[in-house]
């Protein structure tokens, strides 16, 4: 019985997946460019913001952008598009009977495709650039790549639920992930940090994964104390985000 | 004797609940100091009604009654406030034709999509795929897109999908009125075997020929009264009755 239920889990997934990616990619490869372009682009201005112009110093700056906003844009993506993913789809919320988890998960998963979709050209760059291949990332890199699934689902897991209860939230997190951006060592290295708001960045669990991102593709390295926290936070999201689902699931059709 | 029972519903009440929903409301509110933030709405009261096995059952009687939300209460979108629902066998909805349909993708995926929304297993879609095209007439236009297919060709194909979906109980709101006299012929007998071989019907609808050749039983639902459970010539001259009442004809 509990397994019919997950394999009827899985198929929805497989199927809404499925759907947003077609619809994205229109029936044609071509697509795939898109899932590139955001993070290639933005690589671009910042490398000539902080580059060219602040001149910041620093070996192989372009790689080291690269290696924190692909993972970057996971998370913002999903963040952003995730929150808003009840109220886009009301029509499955409201008349049909499906298990509503399925709405915002799948739409992580759309992202988390996408970034798997782009973890060739990093790695290609990372080899091209560094001439370094590493055969730890072999479990290196699905383990990093599942904690940000389970943080990203539990995470916009809340967000979703409470923006049908409280319409501000998308604009709020719209805020939030724009401000996290610059809170988390993405454009800067973390030990540029003067020591008195070190804080902030031993707390911020965006921090801890794009930081082991980046020690993974360019050293081989995983920070296991972060990654222990990492997934500790993970798990209370996961608590909060299940309990509120249970409680709220019956009175969402009624609000959106 | 209970063995004969699909359905039953036993004092259901439901009030809504509107609150709220952002800061700029909040906002407005706290300005003008109109009325309160929270405002009831009670939609249903002790409705109770049990169907019958291999019957068609309709609710009927004006908008904005809760007929839908009786139907949502029994699909289990929605929970009643109090009372109980009991359902005997798989419930599908054909409440919405076509939820989940995108117009970028093709005829084919959507009936993947939509399918698997009804409850199908996708195994289940890909045997009967052929018996969906043929029953839905839209062999060539299979795959394009659906933005390019016209409403009556959509529903059509909604309701193929419907038509292939495992159900005890299929719960239809409005819905009927798809597609030209020929499919809505094709439909009704669709239904007609589907009750034939045990399949439980519950309908909201105003359509009285569909009411009268089709149901079997029904209630009459208004804003301050529930008729109990009556056969269809009696529902009927109960519509006509209120209608004409408060229309004064």
């Amino acid at each position: 019985m509990i397994n019919k239920d997950i394999i009827n889990y899985l198929e929805l997934l497989y199927c809404l997946v499925n759907k947003e990616l077609k619809i994205r990619y229109n029936y044609s490869f071509l697509g795939y460019i898109w899932a590139l372009a955001n993070p290639i682009a933005f690589a671009m201005i910042y490398y000539f913001a902080f580059k060219i112009i602040l001149r910041i110093e620093m070996e192989n700056y372009s790689l080291f952008l690269l290696c924190g906003l692909f993972p970057w844009v996971f998370f913002a993506n999903s963040i952003n598009r995730a929150t808003i993913s009840y109220k886009a789809d009301t029509t499955l919320v409201k008349r049909i009977k499906i298990d509503l988890s399925a709405i915002p998960l799948s739409t992580v998963l759309q992202e988390g495709i996408h970034f798997c979709f782009s973890l060739p050209i990093l790695v290609f760059l990372v080899f091209l650039l560094t001439q370094n291949i590493f055969f730890s990332w072999l479990y290196q890199i699905p383990i990093l790549c599942i904690l940000q699934l389970l943080f990203l689902y539990s995470f916009t897991q809340i967000l979703s639920l409470s923006n049908v209860f409280f319409r501000d939230t998308e604009y709020l997190t719209g805020i939030f992930v724009s401000l996290s951006f610059f809170l988390t060592p993405i454009v800067y290295p973390i030990n540029m940090v003067p020591e008195k708001y070190s804080i902030i960045f031993d707390l911020n669990p965006f921090a801890m994964m794009i930081s082991n991102w980046r020690s993974v593709l360019l050293e081989g390295n995983m920070d296991i104390h972060r990654l222990l926290f990492f997934f500790c936070i993970t798990f209370l999201f996961f608590l909060i985000s299940q309990s509120l689902l249970k409680r709220y699931k019956f009175n969402m059709s009624e609000l959106l | 004797m209970k063995n004969n029972i699909a359905l039953e519903v036993q004092n259901i009440s439901k009030k809504f609940e509107f609150k709220n929903k952002s800061l700029k409301d909040i906002l407005l509110n706290l300005f003008t100091k109109k009325e309160k933030s929270t405002s009831n709405q009670v939609v249903l009261k002790n409705i109770s009604f049990s169907v019958k096995k291999g019957s068609a059952f309709c609710i009927t009687g004006p908008n904005g009654v809760g007929k839908s939300t009786i139907l949502s209460i029994i699909l289990g979108i929605i929970k009643a406030d109090q009372g109980t629902v009991k359902t005997f066998g798989k419930v599908v909805a054909m409440n919405e034709l076509g939820g989940g349909f995108h117009p970028d993708l093709t005829g084919r995926d959507n009936v993947f999509v939509n399918g698997r929304l009804m409850g199908n297993r996708l195994s289940n879609l890909k045997t009967h795929f052929d018996d969906i095209i043929a029953f839905s007439g839209l062999n060539e236009f299979i795959d394009r897109p659906l933005r390019t297919y016209s409403n009556g060709m959509i529903a059509r194909l909604a309701f193929s999908i419907i038509a292939f979906t495992t159900a005890d109980i299929i719960l239809i709101d409005e819905v009927l009125a798809v597609g030209d006299e020929q499919f809505r012929k094709k439909c009704i007998n669709h239904f007609r075997n589907f009750k034939k071989n045990g399949g439980t019907i519950v309908m909201v609808s105003h359509d009285l020929g569909i009411i009268n050749n089709f149901c079997d039983e029904g209630i009459y639902i208004s804003s301050n009264i529930v008729s109990p459970k009556m056969n269809t010539k009696d529902l009927i001259e109960k519509y006509i009755n209120k209608v004409e009442y408060h229309s004064g004809l």
